[in-house]
């Protein structure tokens, strides 16, 4: 589905090249509820934004069900990012002049569907995440959590092949972030959504079911949960203190 | 390394280089309003303009209340410009606070530098508005050729009110700056940048509806109630209707909120779904938006006002000139000494120009009866007193006009006809069957007289032809009657003639002009309200004055009872007649567009600026550029599209309804007026057009451009990061 071959990405400043990424390589499988975790610094936005095709990488593929991102045109990209992939950011992002429900339409405005498939559908993803009864309120006026999960709900507006989520609960209390972590697993069970999740904290990754370590622009290590999530929780706590040289997890 | 020393005002000093743009923006608004209002200032109150402006009546009414319109542009949109410049301010001045600068110091450090480029930009604004005003003035003193040596200068007083205007505007934007400083809250000042302003209240289709009602009363109100009332009833009800007005406003404002505002799924859900972010995105800047949208509305309805009374007193001007039955028409009392045939013949042929038709009326002044209109009774209905001696009006006999003009008009006895002017219209001040008797104050004989009809004919008098300056024709036997034993000085002749198309026609009527103004003795230098009888019966009369005459400058327009009418003088001069007026009132139109279009288009850049967040996050979610495009222009385009339609919509039906007020028609010599204010309208929209096209490239520049810096900038500091 997702594919990231030998992918290699640096920034220059001056007369400086930094290596942000280096021959990174991994695959995210159909229907897959993936996580990228990584100290600060260990190249895993950067890596999302190359996916993204937010920004453009020096070496290597990133393909998307067989489509390689770095061939396309300006205007191949934006419907790409519009019709295969579904995001949500870690601000929400959320159009503040819009309602609940006319934010998770927004995807399809883009596309310019029909009006009628298109108020379906977001009526039907804010059932599903059980944020129906805020469809009229506006961003202002609802929580960080409720925010998030209009966010996820948007990102599954246009059936995207692949949901890139950068820090989803980064600015939410325990609770929102179990919430909108269960909206991701439940976009997993009922549509079959593949999801890839880049995320600092290590109780939202023990809900994945792979957990993809980064450490200095590498692929680290890879972690698969055998569907204990207490144990695969305790795995990813003892992987990142060793990630860290045996430091107390800052993330946890 | 140099090493500077790190004081606050060097701080400050450092981030203003860092935000020259937004210092630059508030520089440009600023002089440039006070560059407008000096100049014009300069130029109206220069002694040499001033002595053109026709005295009194409505022009200079009419001149100072656009002059007042253009002025509130003017500080509308400096303190505007001040408000925007204090925004961009507030985050800098909150980071400053927020590391524990005292208050009280970085104030007086921010209020001494706003005073400093206050201070620098009035003293070079106001010298360029000066030498702008001198520029045009001496332009117009070239235009109008004068003759008399008083070239145009500046005055002390333009250069005290320019002075006025710039405290007055600096006062105001020491206090919103002082304001701005003294609020408590830190965090607010901090996100005062970001702040939205979305329209709070519950906005829907009443909204719309009652706005539209508003404007409907408004008008109703402030314009055709109180003309049916006093075409019908006779009744004036005042100045208090002008109150009307503010719900036009108000109406203005309603439908400006409803269209920023409301925006419904309604019968075309798809085109709503298609409008849907960018009304979103304007909707959350709704307050400022809407606020901007009415000052827009406003300067551009001012710069219409200000276009179509010139242009209407222009048309006005030249139908005068076309409507004269001769090309030259003066009268002189009976006990003048007057210029002969011979006289006016051997000037002409100084000129080449040959006198055809010349002809001299008889006329005598007799005491005539009427209905006094003046004042109005204690619940303002407008009183009629008949007085049995009303003024000296001028009578003709039947065989003498009939003779003189061609015209073939019979009267019975005991009769008369009144002389009105080609298309003058009536009004219920004068009517000319108010006359019902005549009387020789010489000999005391009196006549009654019954009202037979109006013949039309526009060389007999100046002005309208009312009062004192009436003219009726009498049946021959009446006219004899009367006129026995009547002293000189109460006899009038009536001189018309006709030039040839040879020879210089302007500078014989000039010269003539000149002649005759030197010619007439003091009991004709009087006002064109002037009546001897009133004049002795009036308690405090006002009009006893004598006019002051200008023999060498036609041009210009005195209150003149015997003003001569010389139509080569009114062809070749009426342009510079009207030229101060003319050039005064573009003057404002100018200066109101160019503040309506500032206005448009720092608020394109607002709304760009507010917006780039937004369109990068609408970007990141599949957005192509074609679609972000459509976004940005839909939002600017409702700046400039709602202002422009509404000023030019209610402006133009309001100045037609005018037109048609006057009279209760639009009459034929009107069409132009309308054909030319059509024209107006088009170039308005056009030039709002041409400035929402730029401002919209701009704003694309600014958003999609700076984007682009943005993406690289973010990835550099990423890479810096790892």
């Amino acid at each position: 589905m997702l594919k990231v071959e030998h992918l290699f990405k640096s920034y220059k400043t001056g007369r400086i090249t930094y290596e942000v990424l280096k021959d990174v390589c991994f695959e995210v499988k159909e229907g897959e509820f993936a996580a990228v975790m990584g100290a600060s610094g260990s190249g895993k936005t950067t890596m999302l934004n190359c996916i993204s095709c937010f920004h453009p990488y020096d070496k290597g593929e990133i393909t998307l069900n067989g489509i390689c991102l770095s061939r396309l045109s300006e205007e191949e990209i934006a419907k790409v990012r519009n019709e295969q992939l579904g995001f949500v950011f870690q601000d929400f992002m959320l159009l503040d002049g819009l309602t609940v429900f006319e934010n998770v339409c927004v995807p399809k405005v883009i596309r310019g569907e029909d009006y009628k498939l298109m108020e379906k559908k977001a009526g039907k993803l804010l059932r599903l995440f059980g944020i129906e009864h805020i469809a009229d309120k506006y961003p202002a006026e609802i929580s960080g959590g409720q925010k998030q999960r209009a966010a996820v709900a948007r990102s599954l507006m246009n059936d995207p092949l692949a949901i890139l989520a950068d820090e989803p609960t980064g600015n939410l209390d325990s609770r929102s972030s179990e919430a909108v972590i269960q909206a991701f697993i439940e976009a997993k069970k009922t549509l079959g959504a593949t999801t890839l999740m880049v995320t600092h904290d290590t109780f939202s990754a023990s809900y994945c079911d792979r957990v993809i370590m980064m450490k200095d622009g590498k692929v680290h290590s890879e972690l698969t949960n055998n569907g204990n999530r207490k144990a695969f929780l305790e795995d990813l706590l003892d992987v990142l203190r060793k990630l860290n040289g045996g430091e107390k997890d800052d993330a946890a | 390394m140099v090493v500077r020393k790190m004081t606050l005002l060097n701080v400050l000093n450092k981030l203003k280089k860092y935000n020259k743009g937004n210092y630059k923006q508030f520089s440009l608004c600023f002089s440039l309003s006070v560059l407008l209002v000096s100049a014009l200032t300069f130029f109206m109150l220069s002694p040499f303009v001033q002595s053109r402006l026709p005295s009194g009546g409505d022009s200079r009414k009419m001149l100072y209340m656009v002059y007042a319109v253009a002025v509130t542009g003017c500080v509308l949109f400096t303190i505007y410009a001040a408000g925007l410049f204090l925004r961009f301010k507030s985050r800098e001045v909150g980071i400053l606070m927020a590391l524990g600068t005292a208050k009280g110091r970085l104030s007086k450090t921010i209020m001494k530098e706003m005073l400093l480029l206050i201070g620098q930009l009035s003293v070079v604004s106001i010298f360029i508005g000066g030498m702008m005003a001198f520029g045009f003035g001496k332009l117009y003193e070239y235009l109008i050729q004068s003759a008399e040596g008083d070239g145009f200068r500046l005055s002390l007083p333009g250069l005290a009110g320019s002075v006025v205007f710039v405290l007055t505007v600096s006062v105001m934007i020491m206090g919103m700056t002082a304001r701005f400083l003294k609020r408590a809250n830190l965090i607010e000042i901090l996100t005062e940048e970001r702040r939205t302003e979305p329209i709070k209240k519950n906005v829907d289709g009443k909204y719309l509806v009652t706005g539209l009602i508003l404007i409907a009363l408004g008008i109703l109100g402030g314009l055709i109630v109180p003309s049916i009332i006093s075409t019908i009833f006779k009744r004036v009800l005042g100045s208090f209707t002008y109150v009307f007005y503010i719900l036009v406003l108000i109406g203005l404002y309603k439908i400006m909120v409803y269209s920023v505002a409301v925006h419904k799924r309604g019968k075309n859900p798809q085109k709503y779904y298609k409008n849907l972010i960018s009304f979103g995105m304007l909707k959350f800047q709704g307050v400022s938006v809407v606020r901007n949208m009415l000052i827009s509305t406003l300067l551009l309805a001012g710069a219409f006002f200000a276009i179509f009374y010139s242009a209407t007193n222009y048309i006005q001007g030249a139908t005068i000139a076309a409507s004269e039955d001769n090309d030259m028409s003066y009268r002189y009392l009976g006990d003048a000494d007057r210029l002969t045939m011979q006289d006016v013949k051997s000037i002409a042929a100084a000129y080449g120009v040959e006198i055809t038709d010349y002809r001299e009326v008889e006329i005598a002044r007799l005491l005539g009866s009427g209905v006094a209109r003046e004042n109005y009774d204690e619940e303002g209905m407008l009183t009629e007193e008949y007085r049995e001696k009303d003024y000296y009006k001028n009578f003709i006999s039947a065989g003498m006009f009939s003779e003189a003009t061609g015209m073939e008009v019979k009267v019975e006895p005991g009769t008369y006809l009144y002389v009105n002017r080609r298309n003058n219209t009536e009004n219920y001040w004068f009517l000319p069957e108010d006359l019902d008797m005549a009387e020789n104050t010489d000999t005391g004989i009196k006549k009654g007289l019954i009202f037979a009809g109006t013949v039309e004919y526009s060389s007999f008098f100046y002005d309208r032809g009312q009062d004192g300056n009436a003219s009726y024709i009498l049946n021959d036997e009446d006219f004899a009657e009367l006129k026995k034993g009547l002293s000189n000085k109460f006899q009038m002749t009536q001189v018309l003639f006709n030039v040839s198309d040879a020879g210089d026609t302007y500078a014989f009527s000039k010269e003539l002009y000149a002649r005759y103004c030197k010619s007439v003795p003091d009991s004709m230098r009087v006002m064109a309200a002037y009546d001897e009888y009133r004049e002795g019966v009036d308690a405090g009369y006002d009009y006893g004055g004598l006019t002051t005459l200008y023999p060498k400058r036609p041009e210009i327009e005195v209150d003149w009872k015997y003003s001569p009418v010389f139509v080569p003088l009114l062809e070749r001069s009426f342009v510079l007649t009207y030229a101060t007026l003319l050039l005064i009132f573009v003057f404002v139109s100018v200066i109101c567009l160019v503040s309506a279009g500032v206005i448009g288009y720092t608020r394109s850049i607002t709304v760009a600026v507010k917006s780039k967040r937004v369109l990068m996050d609408v970007k990141k979610l599949g957005a192509g550029q074609e679609y972000l495009n459509r976004i940005l222009k839909e939002q600017i385009k409702k700046i400039f599209v709602l202002p422009t339609a509404a000023a030019t919509i209610l402006m133009f039906i309001y100045y037609t309804m005018i037109l048609w007020q006057n009279d209760g028609v639009i009459s034929s010599n009107e069409y132009p007026m309308i054909g030319f204010n059509i024209a107006v309208c088009l170039i308005v929209v056009l030039y709002q057009y041409t400035l929402y096209r730029s401002s919209f490239r701009k704003s694309q520049m600014l958003v999609f451009d700076a984007g682009t810096a943005v993406m690289k900038k973010r990835r550099e500091r990423d890479g810096e990061r790892i």
